[in-house]
């Protein structure tokens, strides 16, 4: 446990180093300040739109915060040849696997967690109404879509170069977001083999949108009850288990030849 | 895995290119460029007007046609989301209007955007300088539109400025000769409306003949229509007082926003079909197709 902790510490002071967290904290100030100046008709009163937006863009930047992280760790310390120093210590593929994962939802989790203060923080500004524990279920249930997709970019980038599997990573997490919910609606204008393949898809893709509770935090409506919160968690866990040892399953038994690396 | 998520994308790409396509064709420009703006544009501006719809609807979106339901995903889903059919009244109606406003924004040039914003605006939020400023805003981008100056003639009777309702009904109505789709059962309707206006203005204002002719206009267009006949006749026997006029056009105004205001209900578990391109005598609610008679 002590190996995967430092692991994730590692992870962690990397991310603090780059700038990517700022600049996209700064880019959803300034949307958000954008927002609250636009001037509809000098129509008062009106704050629903600033939750709305922000919160699209949270989830926007959490995505490609959530991706970038996790698809960069294993390639960039094999590029770099800093694996070698940390599997030479006695700590498992396992373990540094699971290290990186935990260190790369931390990361994202604490960053979706800000992006989600700021946004709050300006939609009370602008006089909006927030039910707070609403607000808490959908930042919960996000921080576990967001284990998910970093559990998924693990997987893939235990294999693949960089550029490759964070290419695969956008598009199955892009899919995953927006065709296989509105799968049943293409099926209804689609037949044969086009209707067999949105079917295989739409059951074997994750399906994030059952994550997704921006609606009740936009229009006001109560929390969630415990079941569905309960069996979204479930589900969130299973994908992330899945994914993790999937990752594991890649790692395990790779080779590394010092001349082929970097 | 890679390959099912290669073939899954490209299969998305397939099915969204289809509404994609249509709009490239549609837009009639040669650039490849400009019709890839084009289309880029309307786009935004449908899926804002979407928006605007959501609001209305408090968060529940609008029904579309499903090949299946049920899963265990869709019941989730659907757990999750607002699943009362309510609408915003009132003052909470303002909430829709900073999406139209985008919308309008993205492209100017669809007037359904302004008209349903200045509808609600005007007879829910009680804003009618903000929905008239809106209106002026339409009619700079689209200078020849019948339905914007019907629109605000309308606002304007209602807050009784009848000089400048008469004006904005004789645009309208000469905006309407030359409108490219007037041969429509909507916009004939469009024009009776219009036409029964004035005819109430220039009765209210002792010009007989003059309402007597625009009432004859609408016979010619609907000529089953006997109470238009009778009060034909009543004017040229003088049997009704010309002071009646200003309380007719109030009663007819009231009963039509009313029609608008509960139309919102009834169109919105059978809308789905599309949205409008342009003004078709509907409700003025996003997605709502459906005419208003």
């Amino acid at each position: 446990m002590n190996a995967i902790i430092t692991l994730a510490g590692i992870v962690w002071m990397n991310m603090l180093r780059r700038k990517d967290i700022y600049v996209l904290l700064i880019l959803l100030g300034v949307v958000l300040v954008t927002l609250v100046s636009l001037d509809v008709f000098g129509l008062g009163g009106t704050s629903a739109y600033v939750k709305d937006v922000g919160l699209l863009f949270t989830w926007f930047f959490g995505w490609v915060i959530s991706v970038i992280a996790s698809t960069r760790e294993i390639p960039g310390e094999e590029e770099k040849r800093t694996v070698f120093t940390i599997l030479s210590k006695p700590v498992t593929r396992c373990q540094y696997v699971a290290g990186k994962w935990v260190g790369v939802w931390l990361v994202s989790s604490v960053a979706v967690t800000v992006f989600y203060g700021l946004v709050v923080g300006v939609a009370l500004l602008k006089g909006a109404d927030l039910n707070p524990w609403t607000l808490m279920q959908a930042l919960y249930m996000h921080i576990v879509l967001l284990g998910v997709i970093c559990a998924i970019g693990l997987a893939f980038s235990a294999r693949m170069n960089h550029d490759a599997e964070a290419t695969v990573t956008f598009v199955l997490t892009t899919v995953s977001f927006l065709v296989v919910p509105r799968v049943p609606e293409f099926m209804a204008r689609e037949e044969g083999f086009k209707a067999g393949l949105l079917m295989f898809a739409y059951n074997l893709f994750p399906h994030f949108e059952v994550f997704d509770l921006r609606r009740r935090v936009v229009h006001g409506y109560g929390p969630v009850g415990a079941q569905p919160v309960l069996m979204i968690s479930a589900y969130g866990a299973l994908l992330i288990l899945f994914f993790v040892f999937a990752a594991w399953l890649a790692y395990r038994n790779k080779m590394f030849a010092r001349d082929r690396m970097g | 895995m890679a390959l099912l998520v290669l073939m899954t994308f490209s299969a998305s790409c397939i099915l969204t290119a289809s509404n994609t396509a249509s709009l490239i064709t549609d837009s009639g420009d040669t650039s490849v460029a400009a019709a890839i703006m084009d289309a880029g544009r309307t786009t935004l501006s449908a899926w804002l007007y979407e928006k605007a719809d959501l609001y209305f609807h408090v968060g529940k979106p609008r029904s579309v046609d499903l090949a299946f339901t049920g899963t265990v995903f869709q019941d989730l889903a659907e757990t999750l989301g607002p699943t009362a059919h309510v609408h915003r009244e009132g003052d909470q109606v303002r909430e829709i209007v900073p999406w139209l406003w985008m919308a309008s924004r993205a492209d100017p040039n669809n007037i359904q955007h302004y008209l349903v914003a200045s509808f609600w605006l005007a007879h829910e939020a009680g804003q009618s300088d903000l929905a008239r400023a809106l209106l002026a805003e339409a009619r700079w981008n689209n200078p020849f539109s019948y339905p914007i100056a019907m629109e605000d003639a309308l606002i304007a009777l209602k807050h009784g400025e009848v000089n400048d309702a008469a004006s904005l009904l004789n645009a309208g109505l000469a905006f309407w000769d030359i409108a490219k789709d007037n041969e429509s059962e909507e916009a004939r309707h469009d024009r009776s409306r219009m036409l029964l206006y004035r005819a109430l203005i220039h009765e209210g204002r002792g010009k007989k003949e003059e309402a007597i002719a625009d009432l004859q206009e609408i016979l010619r267009l609907y000529p089953e229509r006997k109470e238009i006949e009778l009060r034909i006749s009543e004017l040229r026997n003088g049997s009704q007082p010309s002071l009646l006029a200003s309380s007719a056009w109030s009663d007819i105004l009231r009963s039509d926003i009313d029609k608008r205001r509960e139309h919102e209900g009834c169109k919105y578990d059978d809308r789905g079909a599309g949205y409008s391109d342009g003004y078709a005598g509907g409700c003025g609610t996003p997605g709502c197709t459906h005419a208003h008679h």
